[in-house]
């Protein structure tokens, strides 16, 4: 599904200093795969996933989405693969805080090129039932609790029906319990969509049975592990990147 | 939901910066469309009092030539006298091709209640007269009778629904003029029948008797042969007839042009200075915001908007308050114009026309246009630049 | 925004009932003598007295603007708001008038600033209309796409 060939991303930081937070990375995510993305801060992570959804252009190499090498494309292409294959779910408060929660979620459907499609509304409040917020369809974003919130975004994440899930550490400012509320809710929608996910997080708590485990640390991918569905993360396959 | 819903709800969630923005649209569509009306209406006025006054050469005796144009401007009732015989004298100069006399006299002050207190009134020489007769004709054919009269547009008949009493003599008001917003809405044309009637009247029914000094007449209006030169016409009155001053109807209302040719300067000074700024300010408070908004911009470009879009959506947002702002000031702008234009005459001594639909719609959509342009350049820059940055860099903390 | 609406509405009203008592012509000293020697008032000073009964329910209605929280009593106060103000228009143009003379005082001055108060009033009275709402609970706008 995304292909990462030697990837690297430096950031220019002004008067000559830059820092390089991505250093040749070559990464494969199949369709269909749950890929947990772990690290401490500064690892990398989140420009990783920046990268792999043509939000920032890799200083070398290249990214490939479905084959189609996206720094190869009109910005109009672009931001219509985006808008189309990809849903996206931040760290920070990203609801437009003077849309209700569900004008919030029809949002995306706006950038699309090709007009309205009529069941958009109906998705939407289907999305939303989902998420269990149907009954704040007519709410504002600092009417609902930051674990509502971040539901409200995976609703709108889901609305043109992307094939790929990218989420940058969704449950950082949540209690353990939404946490784990929201985890439940990725898989399901992993299982249940057959969405391809790739999901950012700081802690390997949340790291369970199915899943891949990428995990970076300076720059660089330094390790993998496919979590297996009854031995647990330990007894996983490891495979140690030089 | 489109584009400009979008806009609309943005707009509605930053209170304070939209207020800001739309302020200063209505400052500048405002002041830009109350100045113009001003001028525009002083100058029209102008122009029409001239018009009407149709001669070349007003011929008034010496020293009465600003009492002459406040008369004719601003309606302050003027009474100044020459001999008769200026007239054939005029007609004798070379390149003069008619000349007609008039007298000019004024009401008591404040004489009564409620109708116009003072009065400029004009007697006319039906026989020579060229200048009444041209624009009187449109209205009333047969020229004025005796005992009638016409008024400019704010006289109206005070007795039993027809008449007026001017000087204690009963005289019929056949009509009203077009408005030109100078002194000549406030005046009274008659026939010099008329006025030596009421003359004779006043002696024993006004409380103080109207005198016209025998053979006087107060002006002389010349009228030019086709392809003259008025100046040399107007030196050789000058030299060869004493005590009188001639004015070149080019040359008349010179204090009020050159009023309104400071006052247009002092627009045009504070125009420069208010609209360069106003641009400068929105400028700024959409760099600002642009600044502030750069992750929720950053997240919109992660859902897949184009950098057209982004661009486009602050545009439009910049344009509907503009649009809001200068549809205000331009309310509030004809409101203020329309409502206390009499102030405005009588307090800058400049009379004031107000202008035709047409040229009112016409000036209200320049009005709004230039508000419009102002905010989109000053929205563009910013716009522009949030627009090309990297999503990702613009949606990191 | 409807607190901007109320003092907006409390400030016509104010310029309603005061402004005519310094821009009226017996403000100017014109007064009309009648034929035994008497002075008495031209018709513009008693407009401009009247102003007083459409300015006092368009102060309460202001104040209410301000104080009022549930929508109904909002909306009753934007009413009698334009109700008001059409009567402060009325007044020196329909129902008394002012003087004939377009150049005098309560013309050029007093009936303007009638004039502008009382538009300006009712636009703020009729923005209040639209504006009302219930304030008690934080109830969201009903309006989608």
């Amino acid at each position: 599904m995304i292909t990462l060939e030697d990837v690297t991303k430096t950031y220019d930081l002004g008067k000559g200093n830059t820092v390089t937070a991505v250093r040749g990375v070559t990464l494969e995510i199949a369709a269909g795969e749950f890929a947990v993305l772990i690290g401490r801060s500064g690892s990398g992570k989140t420009t990783l996933l920046n990268l792999a959804a043509g939000l920032t252009r890799p200083t070398s190499g290249r990214v490939t989405l479905d084959g189609v090498d996206l720094w190869k494309l009109t910005d109009q292409q672009q931001s219509y693969l985006r808008n189309r294959k990809i849903g996206f779910v931040f760290q920070f408060p990203s609801l437009l805080p003077t849309l209700t929660t569900y004008e919030n979620v029809i949002l995306p459907t706006m950038f699309g090129a090709n007009g309205h499609d009529s069941q958009e509304p109906e998705r939407a409040r289907a999305m939303l039932e989902r998420v269990g917020l149907s009954d704040k369809l007519h709410s504002y974003p600092r009417q609902l609790s930051a674990g509502q919130q971040q539901r409200v975004v995976i609703a709108r994440s889901l609305i043109n029906q992307p094939q790929l899930l990218l989420a940058d550490e969704p449950t950082s400012n949540l209690d353990e319990r939404t946490e784990s509320e929201i985890m439940d809710l990725f898989r399901d929608l992993h299982a249940g969509l057959g969405l391809t996910v790739v999901l950012v997080t700081h802690t390997r708590q949340l790291v369970s049975s199915g899943m891949r485990t990428i995990e970076m640390a300076d720059g660089r991918v330094v390790s993998e592990i496919l979590a297996s569905a009854d031995l647990g993360l330990e007894a996983g396959v490891t495979r140690t990147i030089p | 939901m489109n584009l400009l819903q979008l806009a609309w709800k943005n707009i509605s969630g930053n209170g304070l910066r939209s207020w800001v923005v739309a302020l200063c649209a209505l400052v500048v569509a405002a002041f830009a469309l109350f100045a113009t009306l001003l001028l525009r209406g002083a100058a029209t006025s102008l122009e029409l009092a001239t018009d009407r006054l149709g001669a070349d050469i007003v011929v008034v005796p010496e020293g009465a030539q600003t009492e002459m144009e406040g008369a004719l401007l601003m309606g302050v009732p003027a009474q100044f006298w020459m001999p008769e015989e200026n007239v054939k004298k005029l007609a004798a100069i070379p390149g003069v091709e008619a000349v007609s006399p008039q007298v000019y006299l004024a009401t008591l002050v404040g004489a009564s209640c409620c109708s116009v207190s003072q009065m400029f009134m004009i007697g006319y020489d039906p026989q020579t007269d060229f200048t009444v007769r041209p624009w009187l004709d449109k209205q009333l054919p047969g020229g004025l009778a005796r005992g009638e009269v016409i008024g400019g547009d704010y006289i109206s008949a005070t007795e039993a629904g027809y008449g007026i009493l001017v000087y204690g003599d009963l005289v019929t008001l056949k009509g009203n003029l077009e408005p030109t917003g100078t002194g000549l809405d406030q005046s009274l044309f008659f026939t010099l029948e008329t006025a030596h009637d009421i003359a004779h009247i006043s002696e024993t029914q006004a409380e103080e008797p109207l005198v016209i000094p025998p053979n006087q007449v107060s002006a002389i209006l010349v009228k030019t042969k086709p392809g003259a030169d008025n100046e040399k016409i107007a030196v050789d009155i000058f030299r060869n007839l004493p005590g009188v001053f001639p004015i070149e109807s080019a040359n008349l209302f010179q204090s009020s042009r050159a009023q309104l040719t400071s006052l247009l300067n002092m627009v045009v000074i504070v125009m420069a200075l208010i609209w360069p700024l106003a641009i400068v300010l929105i400028g700024m408070i959409y760099l600002m915001a642009a600044n502030e908004r750069r992750r929720e911009l950053g997240v919109l470009r992660a859902l897949g908007a184009t950098r057209r879009f982004v661009a486009e959506s602050l545009l439009t947002e910049a344009s509907l308050l503009a649009l809001c702002g200068a549809s205000v000031g331009i309310f509030l702008a004809v409101l203020a114009i329309y409502l206390f234009r009499r102030l405005i005459v009588s307090s800058l001594g400049v009379p004031f026309l107000l202008p035709s639909p047409a040229s009112l719609a016409l000036e209200i959509g320049i009005g709004l246009l230039l508000a419009m342009l102002s905010v989109v350049l000053a929205a563009l820059l910013p716009a522009i630049k949030i627009s090309r940055q990297d999503p990702a860099i613009a949606m990191r903390e | 925004m409807k607190a901007v609406l109320g003092v907006a509405m409390i400030l016509f009203a104010l310029v309603l009932a005061i402004a005519p008592a310094f821009t009226d012509c017996e403000s100017a000293g014109k007064m009309v003598t009648t034929a035994d020697g008497r002075e008495i008032s031209m018709k513009c000073h008693w407009a401009g007295a009247a102003e007083v009964a459409a300015a006092i329910p368009l102060g309460i209605a202001g104040i209410y603007a301000l104080r009022a929280r549930r929508k109904e009593t909002l909306r009753f106060a934007a009413i009698v708001g334009v109700g008001a103000s059409v009567a402060a228009i009325m007044l020196p143009t329909v129902i008394i008038g002012t003087c004939v003379n377009p150049m005098m005082v309560c013309n050029t001055l007093m009936k303007p600033i009638i004039l502008a108060s009382g538009i300006l009033a009712g636009a703020a009275s009729v923005a209040l209309f639209f504006v009302a709402q219930d304030e008690e609970p934080a109830a969201a706008p009903v309006a989608v796409s």
